[in-house]
């Protein structure tokens, strides 16, 4: 055992030393891709409302929406994956934009390997990044939004972290079940 | 009315005790204030600090680290980035402005900011206000050019044209000094109430310049040595930085931007959004805020029961002041309310005492907290939230006048006259 233990730390040595003597490559794969932080029963959501525009991102581990992260293989896990995909589909219900603010989606994407059967799967998280873009022509009666629907509909989600710019700059905060609101 | 005088006329004989107990009201309502001024005050010109810029970007760390070692100074970077970094995302589509910030030498104490002149244009703090020079001029062509902030200039007595030294390192006391480079102050800002009034602001190629000679973290000796004529001459592009600040044509680009950097295969970066991060600061702190503002009511509440024995032992003693009382024809409740308003009274100019302790200290202590910590308390008439906790103090003190009231109300009913003294 010491003796494949001493083996390995020389191999482990000598690969480090090879990577060393590598002349320094500035290249844009010099450090390889940046892992994403993934934390099942937490959700990150960016807005940003800027005139007429509110941009909405929401990234969310596969887990908290679907309640698997694997493909989809028995009819129930599909059906649950095309439920999942319906209602994020309608992000004025799901993250209670109020109506007054007659806010109308003019753009949206959803990804996720759970979500695009083509996307090679075989990492073993998945997420579910959704993407809209609304325009609201009252948008001075968008004070704000209240996601109780989000967490009604996918009650494993525990904590939405939110990164916020509206009219009176930046903010940051943490929403739960119990704190759903949210202000401009 | 009679009441009230009684009370005064008695308090009075009794001047020494009550003012000590005035005394110890005075000096936990000035604690409790203090304790809430500082907090908010902290809070405004943390938040007032940097204003207008859309993304601060530096090495991968924690989003509270990269800010405060940014903007407010404290701290340091984990790591530097490449120039190139700084290149790239400066010349993103969606980047209207990009402000270089290199950090890590100082000047008696106060740190040295390397940056472009796009720091004077683009630099906003508070309300969207731009840095105004208050004297002289930005640093232009010349290297050796630093522009001081207003604590600065006035702490170290500078004027413009005057030569000044810089030091390797942020320690008080450095042991390696940039002497052979020595800078010309050509500017002196005006004062923002920020950490810029606590900085030196030299241009990168100066920063670049005056580490150009050193081999190994340590000055070049003898004929190595470049001087300050040589460097001039010399290429002073920095190969690093320390961090960034980027302002964006638009609101909505900031996170797609924000993303992008945080993907950067170049290096590992972080981008973080200045008032989400501050924020997140808030959070931290907000325990320890917490936990001084329980400990100060803690010490008004320990004034106030201070207050209560005092009254409570009082009452022994003027036994024969309340039989004097009732044989004039007073009745039981007339001593009661007799020492309720004594407790009010004691309460009450403990508070004015109190604020006028607060006032004082705000006073004195002014300027060395702005030189020291660069925290700015104004002299501002107590806020809504201060009026509050006062009153609440004020009510605080009739309950707790109430139980020797109730003991000197019993104590006459029974007492009556039949009192042995």
């Amino acid at each position: 055992m010491p003796r494949s233990l001493l083996a390995l730390s020389l191999l482990l040595l000598t690969a480090g030393l090879a990577r060393a003597e590598e002349p320094h490559r500035h290249s844009e794969h010099a450090h390889g891709e940046a892992l994403a932080a993934h934390e099942h029963g937490s959700a990150q959501l960016n807005l940003a409302l800027d005139g007429e525009i509110l941009e909405i991102e929401f990234a969310s581990p596969a887990m908290n929406l679907v309640g698997f992260e694997h493909a989809a293989r028995s009819d129930a896990e599909q059906a649950r994956v095309a439920e999942v995909r319906a209602r994020l589909e309608q992000p004025l219900d799901l993250f209670g934009v109020p109506s007054a603010a007659r806010c109308r989606v003019q753009e949206h994407s959803l990804h996720g390997a759970l979500l695009d059967p083509d996307e090679v799967a075989g990492h073993e998280h998945s997420a579910i990044e959704a993407r809209y873009r609304l325009q609201c022509s009252a948008a001075d009666a968008l004070e704000g939004l209240n996601l109780a629907a989000l967490f009604g509909t996918f009650p494993a989600t525990r904590k939405i972290q939110v990164q916020l710019i509206g009219p009176h700059g930046q903010q940051g905060l943490e929403l739960g079940p119990e704190r759903t609101a949210l202000e401009f | 009315m009679h009441l009230l005088r009684l009370a005064l006329a008695s308090l009075t004989n009794r001047r020494f005790t009550a003012l000590l107990t005035v005394f110890a009201i005075a000096l936990s309502v000035c604690l409790l204030l203090a304790v809430e001024r500082v907090r908010t005050e902290a809070r405004a010109s943390f938040a007032s600090t940097l204003s207008g810029t859309d993304l601060i970007v530096g090495a991968r760390s924690g989003p509270v680290n990269l800010l405060l070692y940014s903007v407010f100074r404290i701290g340091n970077a984990t790591n530097n980035i490449r120039w190139e970094s700084f290149r790239h995302f400066a010349e993103h589509p969606r980047v209207k402005w990009a402000i270089p910030l290199s950090l890590g030498d100082s000047h008696r104490g106060y740190r040295v900011l390397g940056t472009t002149p796009a720091y004077f244009e683009h630099y906003h703090y508070g309300r969207q206000q731009p840095l105004e020079l208050k004297e002289g001029r930005a640093f232009a062509a010349d290297p050796f050019e630093v522009v001081l902030g207003a604590e600065v200039a006035e702490a170290l007595h500078y004027r413009p044209g005057d030569e000044i030294v810089l030091a390797h390192g942020v320690a008080k006391i450095s042991l390696t000094r940039h002497d052979d480079k020595p800078f010309r102050v050509v500017g002196i800002l005006g004062r923002t109430g920020t950490p810029v009034d606590r900085t030196l602001h030299i241009d990168l190629a100066g920063m670049e310049a005056l580490h150009v000679d050193w081999r190994g973290g340590v000055p070049a000796q003898g004929s190595a040595r470049i001087d300050a004529e040589r460097a001039r001459r010399l290429d002073l592009q920095p190969k690093a930085i320390t961090a960034f600040l980027l302002g964006l044509d638009s609101k909505i680009a900031t996170f797609a931007v924000q993303r992008e950097i945080n993907d950067y295969l170049g290096e590992p970066l972080l981008a973080i959004l200045p008032g989400v991060a501050l924020q997140e600061l808030w959070s931290l702190m907000g325990t320890a805020e917490q936990a001084l503002f329980v400990i100060s009511l803690c010490v008004v509440l320990t004034g106030l029961i201070g207050m209560l024995t005092a009254i409570l032992a009082s009452l022994n003693e003027r036994r024969r002041e309340m039989a004097i009382l009732r044989s004039l024809g007073a009745r039981p409740w007339h001593i009661a309310g007799l020492l309720v308003l004594e407790a009010f009274a004691l309460a009450l100019a403990g508070i004015l005492l109190g604020l006028a302790l607060l006032y004082l200290g705000i006073l004195l202590a002014q300027g060395p907290l702005q030189a020291a910590y660069g925290l700015y308390l104004p002299f501002a008439a107590p806020s809504a939230y201060e009026w509050l906790l006062l009153g609440a103090i004020l009510l605080a003190a009739l309950p707790l006048g109430g139980v020797p009231a109730w003991r000197a109300y019993r104590q006459s009913l029974s007492d009556g006259l039949s009192i042995r003294l």
